[in-house]
C-alpha cells in the first residue's frame, strides 16, 4: 500500500538522541511513526529530543503517540523533549491540553540546553 | 465572498487516499480566502472524518468501498460532505473527552472526534435514503 512520505532520522549525539521527523503523519503511516520512535523511548534513562520543524501534518493518533512517547520515556527514567513545533501543530497541541504535559521548546538549541541542564522545564 | 464548487471527488476507501483529500481541501480553502490557521483546522477535520471511515465504518469490509467528497463554498460557509458506504455511526451520541484529564487516564480513544468537533463550526451526520452515511462539516471562511 502507498503511504504518505515520512522520514524519521535517529541520531545519537553525546548526551541525547535527536529524532528528526519530516513529512506528514496520517493513518497510512502512523504505525511506522510509532515503531521507529517508541523503542527509543523504552530504553531506560533515554534522553530524547524530537525535532518537529519539518512535520507538515499530524493526525489525532500521532498526537496521542506524542503523549505515549513522553509517558513511556519518563516512566523509564528518561526525558522526552519536543522542539520547533510548527504553529498549526502547536495550535492543536494546545487544543488537546498537551502543552501542559509535554516539554516543548521553541528551538533545538533551547532543547539541547535543557538536556544539558538535566531536562529543565519547558518555556 | 467567493463562491466555489461543488467540487466532487470519489476516491478509494483506503488510507493512501488521505493525502490527496487533504491537498484538495486545503487548496479549495486557500481559494476561498481562509486564513492559515483555519485551513489547518479544516485539513485536520476532513482527515479525521475520512480516517474514521477507513478505520471504523469500513472495518471488516473487503475490498473497502470508495467514498465521495463534495466541497463547496456558499456565503461564508466552507462545506464538506463525506459520504461513505460503511456501517452507520451516530456521531451525535459521542461524548467528548475532557483534556488534559483524558491523557492522565491513559486514554487515547476519542481524540479524532474531539478534534473534528473543535475545529469546525458545525458538524452533522445523516443516514441517506440509500443507506449511505453523510457527515457534513461546515467551517466559516471568516470567523
Amino acid at each position: 500500500m502507498t503511504t504518505c512520505p515520512l522520514t524519521v532520522r535517529v541520531e545519537d549525539e553525546d548526551h541525547f538522541t535527536l529524532i528528526t521527523v519530516e513529512g506528514a503523519v496520517d493513518t497510512s503511516n502512523v504505525e511506522e511513526f510509532r515503531s521507529l520512535i517508541m523503542p527509543r523511548c523504552e530504553i531506560p534513562n533515554s534522553r530524547i529530543i524530537l525535532d518537529c520543524a519539518n512535520i507538515s501534518y499530524m493526525n489525532s493518533r500521532s498526537f496521542a503517540l506524542l503523549y505515549r512517547f513522553h509517558y513511556t520515556c519518563e516512566s523509564n527514567g528518561g526525558t522526552f523533549l519536543v522542539c520547533c513545533v510548527p504553529l498549526k501543530i502547536e495550535h492543536i497541541i494546545k487544543l488537546l491540553g498537551l502543552d501542559t504535559l509535554l516539554k516543548i521548546f521553541p528551538s533545538l538549541e533551547d532543547a539541547r540546553e535543557a538536556i544539558a541542564g538535566g531536562g529543565a522545564a519547558a518555556s | 465572498m467567493k463562491s466555489i464548487g461543488p467540487c466532487e471527488i470519489e476516491v478509494p476507501g483506503e488510507a493512501h487516499s488521505l493525502a490527496l483529500i487533504r491537498m484538495v481541501v486545503t487548496s479549495l480553502a486557500e481559494m476561498a480566502g481562509m486564513d492559515e490557521n483555519r485551513i489547518g483546522e479544516i485539513e485536520l477535520a476532513v482527515d479525521e472524518a475520512c480516517s474514521n471511515v477507513v478505520d471504523h465504518a469500513y472495518r471488516g469490509l473487503s475490498p473497502h468501498p470508495n467514498f465521495n467528497l463534495s466541497v463547496y463554498v456558499e456565503d461564508n460557509n466552507f462545506v464538506i460532505d463525506v459520504v461513505d458506504r460503511g456501517k452507520a455511526f451516530n456521531f451525535n451520541a459521542h461524548v467528548l473527552p475532557k483534556f488534559p484529564d483524558h491523557w492522565d487516564d491513559g486514554n487515547v480513544r476519542g481524540v479524532g472526534l474531539f478534534l473534528i468537533r473543535k475545529t469546525v463550526d458545525e458538524v452533522s451526520y445523516e443516514q441517506l435514503p440509500d443507506k449511505r452515511n453523510r457527515l457534513r462539516l461546515v467551517k466559516h471562511v471568516r470567523p
